[in-house]
């Protein structure tokens, strides 16, 4: 399977890229594809928080960090890396990984690479989709547009919505729903993964005590977020990988059974 | 094994007797088995089944997610306790947007209760496409429908009836028609059906109880499901 590295990002901090991360993480747990990830919170680590057995904390800035993300792809057995930049790294990470050649890399097909630039309803948070355009040229861009509140991403506007949305050719967009204040509050306070949460679990495996109703809106909201991950390529293409792979590593066991 | 039930009472459109349906089928549910009764008032902030049952009941904001949760966790958790749901009208969409978003009626199953839904069909043809939306919102609650004979008829509507014979319900319900002086009596706050069904309301006029008996022969008579789970109580 070829290697893949996931970047969720943006400039702008409180969009939600770490919930995105963290439904990317649990929507490929659930299909059984084995995925790491690196936490770029450093050293706070959110994302860690809840992953803390796949998840490293890093310092993209740090070279000898750089190189647990970047030379670690093809050796590690998970082919699958996501990488939750902090807020307002996403360009100069992209720049950095243009400057020493990973870019060039993924478009020369020797891994796969996709950004998900996760953009809130506001201008500044739009504008960033024009200044990362000069990276993104024949990699996997995707445009996590979060619903964080009832809002329409400027779709009222015909003007606004063609200047930031019409022209992204290269972009595939997907829609984060808006989840339910009081249950995403409840599911960051017991600290665990949607769907153990929704599977009333502790962190630590024991049965919790978790609201029904909250529950019920986390698991809708992920049902939901489901639909979009599975209409990326990147997604489908992960998916039929790793089946392939069961597959084959099925029929090798058979053979050596033989 | 089910034992114990959430009653929900609801409409598209209000004044059409669905209060006065909830209190009927509250009182009736205290007076019977062993399960205690709690009826939630959806009518925020003041109240209107609520007047009726003071010392067993909640008032629901059901645009407060903490109102949401105190309503649908608490039914689900409350072993050997019946629940009556007195809907507001203008929630009927909002309400059942959650309860089919949370999969409430399969949780509440799996927790051994069971869920009924009864709809008061009003007397226009979109009364029936409303109960038809909420029809596709339930899994694996009971869905009757109830027609109160004094609003008027849907079903005299060209048309309405192949609509409705399309809904998939499990009972149909008549609610009879009260007489004037009846239906001021039992809409006072000092009547209770229970009350009545007692004997405790012999200083009643003999014409009234004579109607009142009538009117709760002929819902408590109706055909009844074979082979539910569910006690329908009328």
């Amino acid at each position: 399977m070829k290697p893949t590295l996931i970047l969720v990002g943006a400039d702008k901090g409180g969009v939600g890229k770490t919930t995105t991360s963290r439904a990317l993480l649990d929507f490929l747990q659930r299909r059984n594809i084995l995925a790491r990830a690196f936490d770029t919170e450093d050293p706070r680590g959110t994302l860690h928080r809840f992953y803390p057995g796949i998840t490293e904390i890093i310092d993209l800035e740090e070279v000898s960090d750089q190189m647990k993300v970047l030379d670690t792809m093809d050796s590690a057995a998970v082919k699958v890396t996501v990488v939750d930049l902090k807020a307002g790294a996403m360009s100069d990470a992209l720049e950095t990984f243009e400057n020493i050649g990973v870019l060039e890399a993924a478009r020369n097909g020797q891994f796969s690479l996709a950004l998900i630039h996760v953009v809130g309803p506001s201008i500044a948070s739009l504008d960033e989709m024009g200044e990362v355009a000069k990276y993104t040229k024949d990699i996997s861009y995707i445009i996590a547009r979060n619903f964080i509140n009832e809002t329409n991403f400027f779709e009222w506007d015909a003007k606004t919505f063609k200047k930031y949305f019409a022209g992204l050719s290269n972009a595939r967009e997907i829609d984060v729903p808006k989840l339910n204040e009081m249950a995403y509050e409840q599911v960051d306070l017991a600290g665990v993964t949607f769907s153990d949460f929704i599977s009333n679990k502790k962190a630590n495996g024991d049965d919790g005590s978790f609201s029904f109703v909250l529950r019920g809106y986390v698991r809708k909201w992920i049902q939901d977020l489901d639909v979009e991950f599975e209409k990326l390529e990147l997604i489908k293409s992960i998916i039929e990988e790793t089946r392939s792979a069961s597959r084959n590593g099925s029929d090798e066991g058979e053979k050596s059974g033989e | 094994m089910i034992d114990s039930h959430i009653y929900i009472i609801c409409s598209d459109k209000a004044r059409n007797g669905k209060t006065l349906f909830a209190r009927l089928y509250a009182d009736r549910l205290s007076l019977s088995g062993n399960n205690r009764l709690h009826v939630f008032d959806t009518d925020y902030p003041h109240g209107g089944i609520a007047s009726y049952f003071p010392d067993d009941h909640d008032i629901i904001d059901l645009s407060r997610t903490q109102d949401q949760v105190q309503l649908f966790d608490t039914m689900i958790g409350g072993k050997g306790i019946n629940y009556v749901v007195d809907l507001q009208a203008s929630l009927l969409t909002q309400f059942f947007s959650i309860f089919h978003d949370i999969s409430f009626d399969t949780g509440a199953r799996e927790a051994g209760t069971g869920v009924v839904v009864y709809f008061i069909v009003d007397r226009s043809l979109n009364s029936i496409h409303e109960a038809e939306k909420v029809r596709a919102k339930l899994r694996c609650s009971e869905f009757v429908l109830v027609h109160n004979e004094a609003i008027g008829n849907a079903l005299a509507i060209p048309g309405a009836v192949e609509e409705y014979e399309d809904i998939e319900k499990d009972r149909d319900l008549l609610f009879p028609k009260l007489s004037d002086e009846t239906l001021a009596l039992v809409e006072s706050a000092e009547f209770s059906f229970s009350d009545f069904i007692a004997g405790n309301s012999e200083d009643l006029p003999i014409e009234i109880r004579r109607e009142l008996w009538l009117f709760l022969e002929m819902i408590y008579n109706q055909r009844r499901v074979g082979g539910s789970e569910t006690v329908h109580l009328i």
